[in-house]
């Protein structure tokens, strides 16, 4: 009966699925009964250490001179690597690394940016749609087919010559080396006149649209794509890069891979190919006399000098500088002409593959989802939980409300809500209620950080001490603190001149002007992270020292204001007065700042309510030191208010933030490790970090850390530092977070209190799980299981289910045997499967881990200046792993019912009288029915 | 021959049943298809949208939100460099009082709330180290605060106002936006129409602004301006920054755990901008109500202010969301595009709202979510491609409607009536009531008990019932899937059945296909099993005759 009143309820859109029905029907009567079908996904996180694609070309620039010789300008092995090209998601960033390749010079702030065809040798990388070998209704690739944000990317003009050097190219066609190509016919009024060489590469959409690109997009010559900066300024960031090739021949590049959702132009989705699309520029193979040409064609020799000289030009930039108006870049080895053919057929294509895109949860018609309130560090895990609970028929919709833990566990008290998850043991809670660990996350330094050789760093070492430097405003960041504030006058300006960050972190520019390296953005609402964090400052013998007033052993002293402080806390507090003298109010310096004088540091700290502006402000290198001006400013009422430093340049980054493991591995954030122990005499200078144990967040040092959780007095499973740091502690990751589930075992009504048992059911079995499908943990968590040390937890958790649904005000006790939960949803296998050193979590290097253990740059080029956007990076959008394949049910249902079918029937043909009669009744009755027909 | 007739028929029925089930009914719908859109605008109400843009991720659908302050949302929806903009006033040409052009460029748009909230007074005034958590203030003294007329916290009227508490001699420091903000505007059009002269003697002229003319324009005095909410709440909880108040959304100090100032409205009662509170003042909210009007479904808030209610929050109003309705839009431009954004604004002023109230918003009521719809509609209307079938109130959970009742705003029903305590006269009330967006005991604590809706002296918003309770047992009962209070029994409905319940099928996107199959199989299997016992049936008479 159940079946039939859902089928009556069937929605229209059901519908959709019915070729496959046939198909199982046409099956299901062959007797196939199918087995359930697993939507291919990935077991286990990719790993961003991890190579899915390498390749190795030869590649060469040539010459051919006038007489047809060839010879070799220079030639190259280049080898790239991608470290993830299947299962992708839109707006995922995989790793790309290369070595091999012509170093390059001229270089722009923003490699994501069109500034980047004046880049002499970049190695870019393109998303196009299509690949080399196209099956059925797919494309080539071919440089019309990829994507680039800005006109100045597709069209060449040269006004100086009629023989530029892209006309030179040895590798092109008769007709790609016309004086114009390309243009548009007829040509717009709006486009002028023409110039002496034209080359118009157009876009070719998905849909077929034919975007001619042109010199003024904007001015009616001709066109972008909608996805274009050309149309709207709020456009994604451009994931097109011309990556830098250092000296040495390697670079690295985080790549952005987009599917339709993100630009319908480019089009690519599970079932449209697309490529990741590497042209390593290595300048044009020139034919300036036109060898390659049909005699009519070929330049006259004055002109041949012409375009020889153009096509041969020397390089305006050695390896390594940065570009400048001032030096023209040589076009010949320019980005620019990433699609000339004579860079283009260099290309190395990588073949990607995108998770499908289906809507998981249901727009309309879900019902109503359960809330559950608080703890921002499980902001991943219930991303990943959501799509399988509204989806499989033993769960629940769910949402989770980012609130402030303080905020939630209020609410709890006073009735307003049934589930607030935290990880501070409840204070006297109103009712009987059960702290059930469902997670263990941890909170991490995350940082976008260039060596003094301007690459990309990738790890930092911080000990508490300077942790506690940046969070208690004690460095003075800004000139005007350090001559006027007597207090911070003998501190270092900020970190990369502090020699205790030296001595740990060698190769790191020293420079006094970043206001933005004296401080780490934090969260401003209370939290239990902060409560985390502040809780291990208070356990580090150094840095709890030194905030009593210590010096540090080269002298530098806390901010008076912050000496003393009372740890733990759930926000840090903003106790700098400071305000910057009157002189320099009176001098308008800063006439943002004049116009409302506050405490200076507080501004350079200005910590965010969202967790995840921190993360993206990383990501983006945004810095939120609030303290920028423009001169325009003056006097506009609309424009006085202060603004923050924002993008800084890549080359010289520098910004820290507090987040979490689990943000950091969704965002491919680096995160710091950080001290444990240390050996060294308290007051010892020291050059460099022996002595002293630092701890990565990789799976080891989770693993390490987990036995330090434990159940407190009240209930509660809290990380116990001083066990960390009374011994043996040495390699465990001292920013685990516990998070558990308070749910009342009195007074929930008992639909909540059995969908809350099912919640804390799931998180004690499959939602331990590690992986990236939906449902699974994500990267960034340790598993509650009993290879991760934690079944004492988890046997917690079971036990909880069983009371939170019974609802008669008992407690579990901290120990004992698991038991069964409390429901029939009870999926995962009972023995835990999952093999201790696979364990995904963040981790560089290890194999395992989530963060690129080589040089990134992160992608810039922010759609907007809102450093408070919400950039979720989308969730995985591949179907739930659990999710069988309605083939397999359908299938075995079929079969199951011919063959009852068959039985019946064939029983009462059995009993039959004539049975030879029958096949005569049925010849006799097609009879009829032609006859019929006939009539 | 009547038999084979009848077998006829019946296989023709049973091969026609199978055959549409085959083929489906027309019309037949894949999921919608998604893209990702942008928006910007007011961070008054941005931890209500950035809470929705993680709910709807696993919807597929994919949502930028920039918090960078009404005006500069209105901006970029202007610039087109946005697909909507979220704003707490309506274009206006310009600003009344600086004269910045404010216009939409030309563009297409429409209106539309999505969340409604009370401007709250957050403040930073400690007595002997302590920090002082049950102020509370009349509107006039606010406005006196705010335009540097009223200059120390030991001022009698502030004492007037806690019934002859004096608080020591603090100077006042009043934090404002420095940058053009939705609140600015809320705040100056509640001055403008409540405290014209004061008003006017600060600014120039009583007309609102979205730029606050800091200390009335002197180049010196205590007012301090920051930039974005997050600058202001910084502000306002460091540490020299005793004897400060600001203004901002109640969402903002909620989740900081700060006290913020009880507000004496019309009836005599200083209240705080819970969900109830709000819920309350806004049904006295006059919406244009002419769809003709290019500010159909804007709001006019007079009566908001002066609302007689004694559970009122004066300073109560509603943020807009801007979209764009020309087919021909340059920006939101894609089927997919659009119907994401009307999936997305389906979410808000649905599901959203039932999640917001704990955290400092208000939930909208039913008038207002039906006038959404019909801006929704408009998506649509540029667009037919886009579907909206079913994204309507009937599948709406909203908490301030229930079935059946549709004109009753069911949260301004059973919205609690302020404490004794809080009437002007009174001394105020203890610390700790009132000092959360929560509501008087519901039966699930043993701590206070609250009254049924209709009831006349419920108690105050208390963490531990620390309230004159009175009320009683069979009060409210919170709501299992909400979380919010409602009738245990009686006047309006049964806890659990209180709100629409859209459907009971289980969500996900295979219910669809396991029913067909089901119906399938069982044509099948009644098939097989029908089909031979009728042709042996045909074949005994045949042999009979």
């Amino acid at each position: 009966m159940s079946l039939l009143s859902r089928a009556r309820a069937l929605p229209s859109g059901a519908q959709a699925r019915i070729a496959l029905v046939l198909v199982a029907v046409l099956f299901a009567a062959g007797g196939i009964v199918f087995a359930p079908v697993v939507t291919s996904t990935t077991g286990a996180a990719d790993a961003a250490g991890a190579v899915a694609f390498s390749q190795t070309k030869k590649i060469a620039r040539t010459a051919i001179a006038a007489d047809d010789t060839v010879t070799t300008v220079a030639d190259y092995d280049v080898k790239l690597t991608v470290s993830q090209t299947t299962n992708l998601r839109g707006r995922q960033e995989v790793a790309v690394r290369w070595t091999g390749a012509h170093p390059s010079g001229g270089l722009v702030s923003d490699v994501h940016s069109g500034a980047g065809v004046g880049v002499e040798y970049p190695f870019v990388l393109l998303q196009c749609r299509g690949v080399e070998n196209p099956g059925r209704g797919q494309t080539r690739v071919r440089p019309e087919t990829c994507w680039t944000q800005t006109a100045q990317e597709r069209f060449r003009k040269d006004t100086s010559t009629r023989w530029p050097a892209w006309r030179s190219d040895a590798f092109a066609t008769a007709a790609e080396r016309e004086r114009h190509v390309g243009e548009p016919e007829p040509r717009p009024d709006a486009c002028g006149r023409l110039a002496p060489a034209e080359r118009w590469l157009p876009f070719i959409a998905k849909n077929g649209t034919v975007y001619q690109g042109g010199p003024t997009p904007l001015a009616d010559c001709v066109g972008m794509a909608p996805e274009s900066d050309e149309v709207g300024s709020g456009s994604l960031p451009s994931n097109t890069t011309y990556g830098v090739t250092k000296a040495d021949g390697s670079g690295s590049a985080d790549f952005a891979v987009w599917t339709s959702s993100e630009n319908a132009s480019l089009g690519c989705t599970s079932t449209v190919d697309c490529s990741l699309v590497a042209v390593p520029v290595v300048g044009i193979s020139c034919d300036p006399y036109g060898t390659k040409l049909p005699v009519a064609a070929r330049p006259t020799e004055a002109e041949a000098t012409e375009a020889a000289a153009q096509c041969a030009r020397p390089d305006a930039y050695g390896a390594g500088q940065e570009h400048t108006d001032a030096v023209e870049t040589n076009l010949a080895t320019a980005g620019a002409l990433w699609w000339a053919p004579s860079n283009w057929h260099n290309r190395i294509t990588v073949p990607l593959s995108f998770a499908g895109s289906d809507s998981i949860c249901k727009v309309v018609g879900g019902g109503k989802p359960q809330p559950v309130y608080g703890s921002v560090v499980l902001n991943e895990l219930t991303a990943s939980w959501q799509p399988r609970f509204c989806t499989d028929k033993g769960l629940f919709p769910f949402v989770h409300v980012q609130s402030s833990e303080v905020a939630s566990r209020n609410l709890l008290a006073v009735g307003n809500i049934e589930a607030a998850l935290g990880s501070q043991p409840l204070e006297s809670p109103t009712r009987p209620t059960v702290q059930a660990p469902i997670a263990v996350g941890g909170f991490g330094v995350v940082f976008n950080v260039d060596n003094a050789d301007k690459s990309p760093r990738e790890s930092l070492r911080l000990n508490g001490r300077l942790l506690a430097k940046l969070l208690s405003q004690s460095y003075p960041a800004l000139d005007i603190v350090r001559t006027d504030y007597a207090a911070l006058a003998g501190n270092p300006m900020n970190i990369t001149v502090d020699p205790e960050f030296k001595a740990l972190n060698p190769g790191m520019k020293a420079d006094s002007a970043n206001a933005t390296a004296a401080t780490v953005q934090i969260l401003s609402a209370d939290s239990d992270l902060m409560w985390s964090v502040t809780r291990f400052l208070d356990s580090d013998p150094e840095a709890r020292a030194w905030l009593d007033g210590t010096p540090d052993p080269w002298g530098m002293k806390v901010n008076p204001a912050y000496k003393d402080i009372e740890l733990p806390t759930e926000a840090w507090p903003q106790l700098d007065t400071w305000i910057a003298p009157d002189s320099f109010i009176a001098s308008d310096r800063n006439f943002c700042y004049s116009n409302s004088p506050s405490p200076v540091l507080g501004l350079v700290s200005n910590p965010t309510a969202n967790l995840g502006s921190i993360a993206l402000n990383i990501q983006y290198a945004l810095s939120a030191v609030n303290f920028a001006c423009e001169a325009g400013d003056r006097g506009d009422i609309s424009r006085l208010g202060l603004k923050k430093l924002g993008r800084q340049l890549v080359g010289s980054r520098m910004v820290l933030g507090l987040s979490t493991l689990s943000a950091a591995a969704r965002y491919n954030l680096r995160l710091a490790s950080l001290q444990t122990t240390s050996t060294v005499p308290a007051g010892e200078r020291f050059d460099d970090g022996a002595g002293r144990s630092f701890v990565y967040p990789d799976p080891a040092g989770l693993r390490n850390a987990a036995k330090y959780i434990k159940p407190d007095d009240a209930g509660a499973w809290t990380f116990d530092y001083s066990a960390l740091r009374s011994g043996g502690g040495a390699t465990a990751y001292p920013g685990l977070v516990p998070v558990f589930a308070d749910v009342p075992t009195e007074g929930v009504e008992p639909e909540a209190a059995g969908k809350l048992s099912r919640f804390l059911c799931y998180a004690a079995t499959t939602g331990q799980e590690a992986g990236s499908a939906n449902g699974e943990l994500p990267a960034g968590y340790l598993p509650i299981t009993a290879a991760s040390g934690l079944e004492v937890l988890r046997a917690y958790t079971v036990r909880a289910s069983r009371l939170v649904k019974a609802q008669t005000g008992q407690l579990p006790g901290s120990s004992g045997p698991a038991g069964k939960c409390s429901t029939a949803f009870e999926a995962a296998p009972a023995v835990d499967p999952t093999p201790a050193p696979t364990t995904p979590v963040a981790g560089p290097g290890g194999g395992t881990g989530v963060l690129p253990d080589v040089a990134v740059s992160p992608n810039p080029g922010q759609p907007q200046a809102g450093p408070a956007a919400t950039v979720t990076a989308p969730i995985q959008l591949v179907k739930t792993k659990r999710d069988y394949s309605p083939l397999g049910n359908l299938g075995f249902l079929v079969a199951f019912g011919l063959l009852f079918a068959s039985l019946v029937g064939g029983a009462g043909l059995r009993l039959l009288p004539h049975r030879r009669a029958i096949a005569a009744e049925v010849s006799a009755l097609v009879r009829d029915g032609l006859r019929r027909v006939r009539r | 021959m009547i038999g084979s007739r009848r077998l006829l028929r019946t296989g023709a029925v049973a091969l026609s049943g199978i055959l549409a089930l085959l083929v489906g009914p027309s019309g037949a719908q894949a999921a919608a298809a998604h893209a990702l859109i942008q928006g910007s605008g007011s961070s008054w109400a941005a931890n209500a949208i950035n809470q929705w843009v993680a709910d709807v991720e696993n919807q597929g659908l994919q949502v930028v939100y920039t918090a960078n302050g009404a005006a500069q949302g209105r901006k970029d929806y202007a610039n087109k460099s946005t697909d909507f903009g979220v704003t707490d006033s309506p274009y206006r040409g310009q600003d009344p009082t600086t004269g910045a052009p404010d216009n939409s460029g030309g563009r297409s748009f429409a209106y539309l709330p999505v969340v409604a909230g009370g401007t709250s007074f957050p403040y930073n005034v400690k007595v002997g180290g302590k920090a002082i958590r049950n102020l509370r203030l009349s509107g006039e003294t606010v406005a006196k605060i705010f335009t540097n007329k009223i200059t120390n916290w030991n001022d009698p009227q502030i004492s007037a106002d806690n019934n002859g508490r004096t608080l020591p001699s603090i100077p006042i420091i009043p934090v404002v936006r420095a940058d053009g903000a939705g609140v600015t505007n809320q705040f100056t059009t509640w001055l403008t129409k409540e405290y014209p002269a004061i008003w006017k003697a600060c600014n120039g002229k009583a007309a609102p602004t979205d730029y606050y003319p800091t200390n009335c324009g002197a180049a010196n005095g205590p007012q301090k301006a920051q930039t974005g909410s997050d600058g202001v709440m910084n502000y306002v909880k460091s540490e020299n920054a005793v004897g400060s108040i600001a203004m901002e959304e109640y969402s903002y100090p909620l989740m900081a755990n700060f006290p913020v100032a009880k507000l004496l409205n019309k009836a005599g009662y200083y209240t705080l901008p819970t969900q109830y509170n709000v819920a309350v003042a806004l049904t006295a909210a006059q919406i244009n109500n002419n769809p003709a009007d290019p500010n159909y479904l804007t709001q006019k808030l007079d009566r908001v202010y002066v609302n007689p209610d004694k559970r009122t929050y004066a300073l109560s109003s509603y943020v807009y969301a801007i979209i764009p309705t020309a087919a021909d839009d340059k920006r939101l431009s894609s089927t997919p595009k659009r119907q994401t954004l009307a999936d997305f604004l389906y979410y808000s002023i649905c599901q959203g709202q039932s999640e917001i109230g704990p955290v400092g918003y208000s939930p909208l009521p039913i008038n207002l979510v039906k006038a959404g719809f019909e801006q929704i509609a408009k998506i649509k209307k540029a667009d037919p491609a886009v579907d909206l079938t079913r994204r309507d109130v009937s599948t709406c959970n909203n908490p301030t409607f229930i079935a059946g009742k549709p004109n009753v705003n069911h949260l301004a029903q059973i919205a609690p009536q302020p404490p004794a305590c809080d009437k002007i006269g009174a001394d105020p009330c203890a610390e700790g009531v009132g000092s959360f967006n929560s509501n008087p005991g519901s039966t699930g604590t043993k701590a206070g008990t609250g009254s049924a809706g209709t009831g006349t002296n419920g108690t105050g918003t208390g963490t531990t019932g620390a309230t004159g309770a009175t009320g009683g047992a069979g009060g409210l009962v919170q709501d299992p899937v909400t979380g919010l209070l409602v009738p245990a029994s009686g006047q309006i409905a049964q806890a659990g059945d209180a709100v629409i319940v859209p459907t009971t099928l289980d969500a996900g996107q295979s219910d669809g296909t396991s029913a067909v199959l089901t119906l399938l199989v069982i044509g099948l299997f009644l098939g097989a099993v029908v089909t031979p016992v009728g042709v042996s049936r045909l074949v005994r008479r045949r042999g009979e005759l």
